[in-house]
């Protein structure tokens, strides 16, 4: 059975990162609906060692799936995926004492400026480029970032 | 310079830095396989932590789970993002798109939690909208360049 033809134009129009990359929005508002809960309940060190429990069942899954063995330089990919969650979790210890040091409505917005070091960077080393509509939607962000943060 | 202006900056650095190691991880391996080793270096920074810091380990079950939650919501959508990533997305779009995942927080902690919205934040859910239907305005591939995929 084929599509309909609207279908195809519009997974043609959005592809599937964008999908997945709303996924994460929703998945990531929901932790941060949980942050709310968990915030008088427990320290910042205690939730961040705790943190991993959560992370251990989807890790699992993962480890199973056939997905897991794809790759063509496990040993380059897997280093930088081990760097991505030690500069996440040493991120997230410099942001707790950040928070310990000043006020939540200075530190929250100004580190959720954090995808503009990730433009510049993508710029530097993946020699990523980005199209002025999606240059201005970058600015947009920054802006929405920030208002929802304070 | 004051202590907090630099943790800020380090944090606003090391997070920024996440979303290129993250595409350089999906450029050479699954995302599944990324994810794991992500996984890992959590599970590395919390035995570090928990050592590092003196903790109040007396914590309710209830607390515990909701903050395994936590780590569960934020794991799969960690998860969802390399994939993104995998899909071909660049680093330079899906994470400031994936950054605006506080429109949600804020809309249901308005929906859920009983939240009034200020006006700053009916604002931010504006131009959030604005951005994320900027940020999906990819151009056409290129047949002879692809500059993400660049493996190092």
């Amino acid at each position: 059975m084929s599509a309909a033809p609207g279908t195809q134009v519009a997974s043609r129009r959005f592809p599937a990162w964008f999908w997945l990359s709303l996924l994460t929005i929703v998945l990531w508002g929901a932790w941060g609906l949980q942050s709310k809960l968990v915030v008088d309940r427990i320290s910042p060190w205690m939730n961040q060692v705790l943190f991993p429990l959560g992370l251990l069942p989807v890790m699992l899954a993962m480890f199973v799936s056939k997905g897991f063995a794809g790759g063509h330089n496990k040993r380059a990919g897997s280093r930088w995926a081990f760097l991505t969650g030690v500069l996440g979790g040493l991120g997230n210890v410099a942001f707790y004492l950040a928070l310990l040091k000043s006020q939540v409505s200075i530190v929250v917005p100004l580190t959720g400026l954090f995808p503009l070091v990730t433009v510049a960077a993508a710029r530097l080393f993946l020699k990523e480029r980005i199209n002025r509509v999606q240059i201005t939607g970058l600015l947009i962000a920054a802006v929405a970032i920030y208002l929802l943060s304070l | 310079m004051q202590n907090w202006i630099v943790l800020s900056s380090v944090a606003l650095v090391l997070w920024g830095l996440t979303g290129v190691t993250q595409k350089l991880s999906t450029n050479n391996i699954s995302f599944q396989r990324s994810f794991v080793w992500f996984g890992v270096a959590f599970f590395a920074i919390s035995v570090v932590l928990a050592f590092a810091r003196p903790l109040q380990w007396d914590v309710a079950p209830g607390v515990v789970m909701l903050a395994t939650l936590g780590g569960l919501l934020n794991g799969l959508g960690a998860l969802t993002s390399f994939a993104a990533l995998e899909a071909g997305g660049k680093a330079s779009v899906v994470i400031p798109l994936i950054s605006l995942y506080p429109l949600v927080t804020v809309a249901g902690a308005c929906l859920f939690l009983g939240e009034g919205l200020t006006i700053r934040q009916i604002a931010g859910i504006l131009c959030a909208l604005v951005a994320v239907a900027l940020l999906s305005q990819e151009s056409p591939p290129q047949a002879l360049s692809s500059p993400h995929k660049k493996d190092l």
